[in-house]
């Protein structure tokens, strides 16, 4: 062979250049033992060539012929480079012995099978023999653990050398717990090889366990330990239960754990929760007449010298959270039989910090200070977030068993979310919402629908619908401009609508349209003056984030659930984060978000993912907004080589079946019902955006009509352009604008809103007689909508449906007799509180009753108690825009109009 | 090499004390009678196919419940439960925490496995439970009285939440004019119900309405779902079992008729039970004459006949036992015990799956690191003179710091709520 001999080599992939590499690595680069330091670059690369070329595995490839030159090159070369490694461990210089140690730690993974198996027991000596030292150098302790758990991690593989290994693991146990009262970084180590040696010969610290037992608690309780060496701490704390596997030993340690922390929390809590709290968890968790477990760490006084403004902060939260963790860890790791959950006490311990708002309670205790409280308050986050961690454990570990404490955790969640105000604290309790939805289905989105969708809309509004699109560019500028002028203009035709209230408001409402979030705010927070454009306060990123991805697991476990009372609002909301997030990207990358590196991007993911749940979901059999989605998705794709052009392609699959429907059977299990308005409204063009969701609201029928829809399905296969009306009714109205424009609009995408008016506008000239059919379209959608409201809700009703009344009522009077005089005189009474903008156009031209349609359809579905006005405001407000804006730009019809005065 | 896919067994019980068989769907030998068993329809369940539980007719004119379990390889029963009342329909959730039985007087029990404990119990129907199914946590019984009715069991087990709730159950279904006989959910929230009035009824359970009735030429004892959803087949008291539907196929614009697409048929009196395997390619019947068939549903044929005995077969299951490691079963109590007293028992099985490995190749990593951060100090030089304990300082130092910079922070965002919050109401 070509490289036997030292000449040139076949290339290389030539086996024989990896002992002629290790073994001018042994002879030029290795130091010798006492030797001068390398520089770490040299070492690096020393590493590098060994690692990369897998210079010490003695694996020749499958194929090769046997070479036994070969074989025996390679082993002498492995031989010297062994030799000199274990040279440079004994060596005395503490530079060339931590450098032994680093490459044997480095050889225990590389060798070869034969070659561990026959010296591992010599390098363990060599090894274990440095860290008896108490002499040794920290540095070189440090890499003796790492490189012994190394060790065990391999010996582990070797099925047959268990005993051997059980007994070195035993010997280990008593340096490695010395060495646990060193200093942060050897102590961070020797727990580490602790837990490895724990982990994979349990039987071994058999002997030891009450040392390490008191060992490992004494430093989680201690003051000294940082954050993240006291999770080591605590998850192998979490594996003693392993040692003496019982089903008793299991429990007994969660419960010894759950009574020292309730105890820490007696005196924290002390004032600001009821007295009696404690003892109640104290009772589940040692039955009265039984014997108290043994105290965890009974010697140990946590902050026993500490200043009581420090103890809190430096012991007490430290040291349960550490001990939370703890708990979580057991919750969901594997134990090798079944085990008891003190279930009861743990949800009512979760319960109990999770409800402390920090407000006081009722009845002051004397040692309740104002100082003690503002302790307490400053360390709650870190508290809330560490029993957060807890439910989420619980949750995961207990799986269907959590069924019986369902529905008090339900109610916990739903509680907490009151409280939650910080982000990762609504992060995190938006992250609990998901697991309940995934872990028990259908029936927990029952429970949970109300409060996952009032406040994933409270979290995702602040930055306002679709208004949103032309956020900070110049165009906005314009409009804003324009839509004031506009509004004093229409101050000057119609006088009597006007007070300063109104105004203010409307203002507000209408003319910042640059400015979305503080207006909606502004709305939703009583009308302040619209000075606080900057000082805009927006939910971080991340959480919007998280709301998203919970209503996007919602939809996806009970999008079915209830339609009638949430999807309108939910389906809205989600079209237009979705398309604010995509058309804001450029904005929002300039500044660095502040939390958790989520980006916009992350956002922008988010959002279509909800946005794909909720057409895949969706009870209709046409989404709304689908077209305005599918846009989106076509957009996202073109981003090549992001996460969001994966995801976009993989939704346009998916939607695929949406849009071009196969004759499954399965069909015909979507509401039938939704055929009739189908097929009715497929002939009136404009009635597209506006009377859809109304129009679902009638579904007793459902059964009798079914071969409407089959007449429907027909018509589509037939007649694609048929469809578009029935997409969406805010995007629906661009998509009526370019259908009536004329045939050569067929780009049934427009970026811009202004644009889409512009076309509705102009199209409305052209298109008398259609407008007429409109007409009566809205005419029944305000029918329907009356029905089930006056039923529901009468009070939302009429704020709801005033506006379609009159919008009708100025203009086309004759067409609804129906409507009873009682409620006229609400809409009169509702017309002084309304915008100007949306009833002016309305009343001049009859194809804008579509227009200022959109806000009422949407409305009226808005069942959930809170976050209403936010969405009512900033729904009004944007559509209103959108009327401004025409008129501005078709002034001639505004002025020529006779019916205004 | 691939494992061997797991045995799969075709268990059948009778109402006539002729014991739970059980046949390898592959070779067809029967492989073990657990005795005695003399099972009404809908009352055979296994248990996450850790064990089998069947609930026992009660002899005539008896009105004493009994539920047996059976371990997979021992014939006789492991342990017995008496509860208060006949059970006529028993079922066991996906990962056999609970079981669901339903009275003979209309009640439903629900017991936590791990314990025996009955956890509650319910006047559900005015006459005797039928036949129960779960979708996720929501329980659809069916009985004689011909309700359906659905449940949450989040609601149901919980005090507060059942006083809150306007009604006990989520939704009653009346349409169904006779006894229900089978329930069967399937994905999307959607139930079919068979009745003794000659329909199946579809119902969406998240809409909680009927869907389709769909008409059959006989009483429809026994349902099983295509796992595919698609079809869903319909065993009837004439002997055959049609497969139908689940929609309506648009291009036919017939009537309903149209969604029964056909009929396996092969000449047995009437069918009365009927499981469905979970590639989709099985289908096993029993039917009265005391056979139990197993069909290929592509080529619509039966491939085997099993005799169980001469009395009616009432229970066909397909399962793959797990044979684990089962804790010790525990008889299902009688009543509930008092409020409070005994804490349902949560468990944590051993599930090696959630194992967390230990990973290798720290040291290389752990060098890597360390070498880094040298060559960022500048070499290495000073490090074993002196420098050691500066490096171990620096490390401490930055820890303390960042803890400093996030309690800031935290304290920053505290002030921050709390200025906001008299703000956004004062303005």
């Amino acid at each position: 062979m070509a490289g036997a001999s030292g000449g040139f080599l076949a290339g290389v992939n030539d086996p024989w250049l990896k002992p002629r590499l290790l073994r001018a690595v042994v002879a030029e680069r290795l130091p010798q033992p006492g030797g001068a330091e390398l520089p770490p670059v040299e070492l690096a690369s020393v590493l590098g060539a060994v690692r990369t070329h897998g210079l010490l595995t003695e694996g020749l490839p499958d194929r090769a012929p046997e070479d036994p030159k070969l074989a025996e090159a390679w082993r002498t070369a492995v031989d010297s480079w062994v030799e000199r490694v274990v040279a440079l461990v004994e060596s005395d210089s503490a530079y060339s012995c931590w450098l032994g140690t680093c490459f044997l730690g480095v050889t225990f993974q590389e060798c070869s099978n034969e070659r561990f198996a026959e010296s591992y027991s010599n390098w363990y000596e060599k090894i274990l023999s440095n860290l008896q030292e108490p002499s040794c150098l920290q540095l070189v302790t440090v890499i003796s653990c790492t490189s012994l758990s190394d060790l065990f991690v391999r010996l582990a593989k070797f099925l047959n050398l268990k005993k051997e290994a059980s007994a070195f693991a035993g010997r280990v146990v008593e340096p490695v717990l010395r060495l646990l009262n060193e200093n942060g970084l050897v102590a961070d180590e020797a727990i580490d090889l602790l837990r490895t040696v724990i982990k994979l010969y349990p039987s071994s610290v058999n002997r030891h366990y009450n040392k390490v037992e008191s060992a490992i608690v004494t430093k989680v309780m201690s003051t000294e330990v940082n954050i993240k060496p006291s999770e080591k701490f605590a998850r192998t704390l979490a594996l003693l239960p392993s040692i003496r596997v019982s089903e008793d030993s299991w429990s007994l340690m969660i419960r010894r754990i759950l009574i020292v922390v309730n105890n820490l929390l007696n005196d924290a809590f002390v004032g600001l929760e009821e007295e009696k709290n404690g003892h109640d968890i104290m009772l589940l968790l040692v039955p009265p007449g039984a014997d108290p477990p043994p105290t965890l760490g009974d010697q140990v006084r946590p902050g026993a010298n500490v200043h009581i403004t420090k103890k809190f902060r430096v012991c007490t939260v430290p040291t349960i959270s550490a001990l939370m963790h703890c708990c979580s860890v057991m919750l969901t790791s594997y134990y090798p039989v079944q085990v008891n959950v003190p279930m009861r006490a743990l949800v009512a311990l979760i319960r109990r910090v999770l409800l402390v708002d920090g407000s006081l309670h009722k009845k002051l205790f004397p040692s309740t200070t104002s100082l003690h409280q503002e302790l307490i308050c400053f360390e709650l986050p870190s508290l809330h977030s560490t029993f957060l961690d807890l439910l989420n454990a619980t949750i995961k570990g207990m799986r269907s068993q959590l069924l019986p404490h369902g529905a008090s955790i339900i109610r916990l969640v739903t509680e907490y979310f009151k409280i939650a105000k910080l982000p990762t604290l609504r992060t995190k309790a938006y992250s609990i919402l998901q697991l309940l939805l995934t872990s028990m289905g259908i029936g927990t989105s029952l429970h949970l629908l109300e409060a996952t969708v009032s406040n994933a809309i409270a979290d995702l509004n602040d930055d306002g619908g679709s208004d949103m699109t032309i956020i900070s560019t110049n165009p906005s500028k314009v409009t804003n401009e324009s839509s004031s002028k506009i509004y004093s203009k229409k101050r000057k035709q119609e006088p009597q609508v006007q007070n300063s209230f109104v105004s203010g408001s409307e203002k507000a409402a209408i003319s910042p349209r640059k400015r979305k979030g503080s207006s909606v705010q502004i709305a939703s927070k009583g009308m302040t003056p619209e000075t606080t454009g900057d000082a805009r306060i927006s939910t971080p990123l991340s959480v919007k984030i998280t709301a998203l991805e919970t209503l996007e697991i919602l939809l996806n476990v009970g999008g079915s659930l209830w339609t009638d009372h949430w999807r309108p609002e939910v389906d809205l909301l989600l079209i237009n984060v979705a398309m604010s997030a995509c058309d804001m990207g450029g904005s929002y990358k300039q500044k660095p978000s502040t939390f958790g590196g989520a980006s916009i991007l992350d956002l922008q993911l988010a959002s279509l993912k909800a946005l794909l749940a909720s057409f895949l979901s969706s009870p209709y059999a046409r989404p709304p907004y689908l077209a305005k989605g599918i846009e989106l998705f076509t957009k996202g794709k073109l981003e090549i080589g992001t996460k969001l052009a994966d995801f976009c392609s993989r939704a346009l699959l998916a939607l695929d079946v949406l849009t071009h429907p196969r004759a499954l059977s399965l069909e015909k299990a979507v509401p039938v019902g939704s055929g009739l308005n189908y097929s009715a409204r497929g002939k009136t063009v404009f009635g597209g955006g506006t009377c859809q969701i109304s129009a679902y609201r009638d579904q007793p029928q459902a059964m009798e009509v079914e071969d409407m829809y089959d007449d429907w399905l027909a018509s589509t296969k037939d007649d694609e352009p048929a469809e578009t009306p029935m997409n969406g009714s805010a995007a629906g109205t661009s998509k009526a604008g370019t259908m009536l424009a004329d045939g050569s609009q067929l780009n049934p995408i427009a970026e811009d809103p202004k644009i889409n008016s512009l076309r509705i506008t102009a199209a409305a000239q052209d298109a008398p007689a259609s407008s007429k059919s409109d007409v009566t379209m809205v005419d029944t959608a305000a029918g329907e909508i009356v029905k089930p409201n006056t039923v529901d809700n009468s009070s939302s009703s009429n704020a709801v449906s005033a506006p379609v009344y009159t919008t009708n009522s100025d203009s086309q009077k004759h067409v609804i007799p129906s409507i009873p005089e009682q409620r006229r005189a609400d809409e009169v009474s509702h017309l002084e509180n309304r915008s100007p903008a949306v009833d002016a156009p309305s009343s001049k031209l009859g194809t804008s009753d579509e227009v200022s349609d959109v806000p009422v359809a949407a409305l009226g579905f808005h069942q959930a108690p809170e976050g209403r006005s936010t969405s009512f405001a900033e729904l009004f407000g944007s559509e209103s825009g959108v009327d401004s804006e025409s008129d501005d730009s078709v002034p001639d019809i505004v002025d020529g109009d006779p019916d205004s005065d | 090499m691939a494992p061997p896919p797991p045995k799969q067994l075709v268990l059948a019980a009778s109402s006539a004390d002729a014991g739970v068989a059980a046949w390898d769907l592959r070779t067809g030998a029967e492989e073990i009678r657990h005795r005695p068993c003399a099972s009404r329809p809908r009352a055979l369940a296994s248990v996450a196919d850790r064990f089998l539980a069947a609930a026992q007719a009660p002899p005539a004119g008896g009105n004493s419940g009994t539920v047996h379990f059976y371990h997979w390889d021992k014939p006789q029963v492991a342990v017995k439960s008496f509860p208060a009342e006949p059970i006529r329909a028993l079922l066991a959730d996906q990962e056999g925490s609970y079981l669901i039985g339903g009275g003979s007087n209309g009640n439903l029990f629900l017991w936590e496995v791990a314990s025996g404990e009955l956890l509650h119990t319910w006047h559900a129907h005015y006459r005797a439970v039928r036949c129960l199914a779960l979708y996720d946590y929501l329980l659809v019984s069916g009985s004689e009285d011909g309700s359906v009715k659905v449940w949450d069991l989040i609601t149901v087990l919980d005090e507060q939440s059942r006083l809150e709730a306007q009604t006990p159950y989520l939704y009653s279904f009346n349409q169904h004019a006779l006894p229900v006989t089978d329930i069967a959910c399937f994905l999307g929230a959607i139930a079919i119900s068979s009745s003794e009035d000659r329909t199946c009824k579809i119902w969406s359970l998240s809409e909680g309405r009927m869907l389709r009735s769909i008409p059959f030429p006989s009483s429809i004892d026994s349902v099983a779902l295509d796992p595919r959803s698609h079809v869903f087949y319909a065993g009837g008291r004439d002997g055959k079992i049609y497969v139908t539907a689940m929609g309506v196929d648009i291009s036919s614009h017939g009537g309903d008729e149209s969604s029964i697409l056909g009929a396996l048929d092969d000449q047995s009196k009437a069918v009365t039970s009927l499981a469905s395997s979970t590639d989709g390619l099985v289908l096993v019947s029993g039917s009265e004459d005391g056979n139990v068939r197993v069909w290929d549903t592509r080529s619509q044929q039966v491939t085997r006949k099993f005799k169980h005995s001469q009395g009616p077969v009432t229970n066909v299951l397909i399962v793959a036992p797990k044979r684990v490691n089962l804790p010790p079963l525990h008889p299902l109590r009688k009543v509930c015990s008092a409020n409070g007293e005994v804490e349902p028992r949560a468990v944590i099985l051993p599930r090696p799956e959630n194992d967390v490995p230990i990973h290798g190749n720290r040291t290389s990593i752990f060098m890597e690191h360390y070498l880094d951060e040298l060559q960022k100090y500048g070499g290495s030089s000073m490090l074993f003179d002196s420098g050691l304990n500066t490096q171990n300082c620096a490390a401490n130092q930055q820890g303390t710091e960042w803890r400093g910079r996030y309690l800031e922070l935290q304290d920053l965002f505290v002030h921050e709520v709390l200025d906001q919050m008299p703000s956004s109401r004062n303005p």
